[in-house]
């Protein structure tokens, strides 16, 4: 049985307008979950779901095999980190971090022990008697990591955490929390709406759309294999067009506004298909034999290293990034592509 | 310009002051109307503002923490109301309701009616420091294990002390000022300062009252004074 189990979770804020729409979440000790989805698709309710701090109407929530949906917050034992970090101002750094320790009456060694271990581990030696305010932005995030890990919950829920942290020392900072969380195994639920972040930490993503779970597998899989056009799309799969038809005798292709389309496999009924734009080139002369569209180039925009195009071609509008920079606005030019890159997508 | 011509010497209010005298500041002193006027007039601030603060708290909480809250708009309109109404209407319909409707005697009424006036000034700092220090603090707390109302007292309410201070002493100003409430509701016993300095002002036309005047502007400026050091003003009223 997995450590935490959500059930079917509806929430609803007002009436008729569910914020959740029968939830499912199961994560396994240890496992760092990352909870993936533009604002407003529910993520965060469902971290305040887990913390106690909202009440599901329907639905059931289980912390190491107990069922906790009506325990008040204050009794569950979980470890949050906000995005505003939360310090409490008028305490210092030390009492911030013994706060949930003084509460359950741990003795004034065992504080000094546990303490001192969290702050060595989240190097944070020399700030104990610093006031929030004193602070960088980093310290106070760690300060608030080492508050709520110091109470050892059993679950560490974490809110946008590196929002707030410059963009320069983003991926440091991320590595530091996977390291600390691989360190205390701790079963983490990690909420973002970045992707870069999600795919960077989380040992599965979770994509949430309009109250639901879309997808949640490993962060490649999660990438490279979106199932949905809202996964594929939040992945940057641009280009997704409406499946007409499917054939699967002989070799399998999709038709898309009457072109057929070469797919790798057709293993299960799908509404649309995908084709990433960095999986795609453009080329005058195509090689004999390969799958191609031809098309005519109506956009071109730098990015650096390489250029995104965007063509007109018999499906619609395509874009394609390519290292290829030799194509100018007007040119007739093929994209090529190879049936496995051509995903189908269940809806 | 009154404290001026508090130092003159002339029997009436002449511009400019002649001479050089303190009388008119010790006349105030002496003036028991005065007296009781100032002692009437901090008491009944000091009453009404404690009792604003004591509704705002609460109130300001619920409608901080519970934003979807049914009627919420409704609510905050009627807080709001008394600082947007004209104070002489108010006064008018205080004067109906609360003393002849309900009868209470007139120290009553006044506290009645200043506590409604300043509830609004109250009510707007205590929300601006809840919102500026966020929700967030308080749910820390309770997931760190304590409950509501002890991650409350521990945690929201020393942060929001400047609020309370602040909206406090606002109050008081408020109050202090209050004419128009004070004109209607005062009878017999209790006579607040500016009512005390009309009556004055229809017997005698000296400058006791540009003394009294002056000594108010250092009294109000100083109070202010210790408003901004404390919450700030503009941040306040906001």
């Amino acid at each position: 049985m997995k450590h935490l189990q959500l059930n079917n979770i509806w929430v609803y804020y007002t009436k008729g307008q569910p914020v959740l729409k029968g939830l499912d979440l199961e994560v396994d000790r240890g496992e760092l979950v990352s909870l993936l989805g533009p604002s407003g698709c529910g993520k965060t309710t469902t971290l305040r779901v887990i913390a106690g701090f909202v009440t599901p109407q329907r639905g059931r929530i289980m912390i190491g095999g107990k069922d906790v949906t009506k325990l008040s917050a204050h009794k569950r034992n979980i470890g949050i980190v906000f995005q505003s970090y939360a310090l409490f101002p008028h305490m210092t750094v030390w009492l911030n971090l013994t706060y949930g320790l003084r509460i359950r009456g741990v003795s004034r060694d065992e504080m000094k022990k546990r303490g001192d271990r969290i702050i060595e581990m989240l190097g944070l030696c020399g700030f104990e008697d610093r006031y929030p305010s004193e602070l960088s932005g980093g310290q106070q995030q760690r300060v608030a990591l080492a508050r709520a890990l110091a109470i050892q919950p059993d679950i560490l829920l974490m809110d946008e955490p590196l929002s707030n942290i410059d963009p320069k020392l983003r991926e440091r900072v991320r590595t530091e929390i996977k390291k600390v969380q691989r360190e205390l195994e701790i079963l983490t639920i990690y909420v973002t709406h970045d992707q870069e972040d999600a795919l960077g930490i989380a040992d599965r993503v979770a994509v949430m759309n309009r109250g639901v779970i879309e997808q949640i597998s490993e962060p490649s899989k999660i990438y490279e294999q979106p199932e949905t056009c809202f996964v594929a799309d939040f992945m940057g799969f641009e280009n997704i067009f409406p499946i007409q038809s499917m054939t699967r005798e002989g070799e399998p292709s999709v038709l898309v506004k009457d072109v057929k389309l070469r797919v790798g496999t057709l293993d299960r009924d799908g509404k649309f298909v995908a084709l990433h734009p960095a999986k795609l080139t453009i080329t005058r002369n195509p090689a004999p034999g390969s799958e191609r569209l031809s098309g005519r180039v109506t956009d071109a925009s730098f990015k650096g290293d390489r250029v995104k195009y965007f063509l007109e071609t018999d499906i619609g509008e395509l874009s394609v990034l390519t290292s290829n920079k030799d194509f100018s606005v007007g040119d007739s030019v093929y994209v090529c592509y190879r049936p496995e890159d051509v995903l189908v997508l269940r809806g | 310009m009154p404290l001026l011509i508090s130092f003159s010497t002339s029997e009436s209010i002449n511009f400019p002051p002649q001479g050089f005298t303190l009388r008119w500041f010790a006349n105030v002193f002496n003036y028991e109307s005065f007296m009781n006027g100032f002692m009437a007039s901090s008491s009944i601030a000091l009453v009404s503002s404690l009792s604003a603060i004591a509704i705002s708290l609460p109130s300001s909480y619920v409608l901080y923490r519970h934003k979807g809250l049914r009627m919420k708009g409704l609510m905050e309109s009627l807080f709001t109301l008394p600082m947007l109404m004209p104070e002489i209407v108010l006064s008018y319909m205080l004067l109906l309701f609360v003393y002849q409707a309900l009868r209470v005697v007139s120290l009553l009424s006044l506290i009645l009616g200043h506590t409604l006036v300043v509830m609004p000034f109250g009510m707007r700092v205590i929300y601006a420091s809840l919102a500026n220090l966020g929700v967030d603090i308080e749910d820390a707390a309770v997931s760190l294990g304590k409950d509501r109302l002890g991650a409350f007292l521990e945690i929201v309410l020393p942060n929001i002390k400047h609020g309370f201070v602040g909206g406090f002493l606002m109050c008081f100003m408020v109050s202090f000022n209050a004419v128009s409430i004070s004109l209607f509701l005062s009878y017999g016993e209790a006579v607040p300062l500016p009512i005390a300095m009309l009556n004055y002002l229809q017997i005698r036309y000296d400058p006791t009252l540009a003394a009294l005047s002056a000594m108010l502007v250092v009294f109000t400026v100083g109070l202010s004074a210790v408003v901004e050091k404390t919450v700030g003003l503009v941040s306040g009223v906001r």
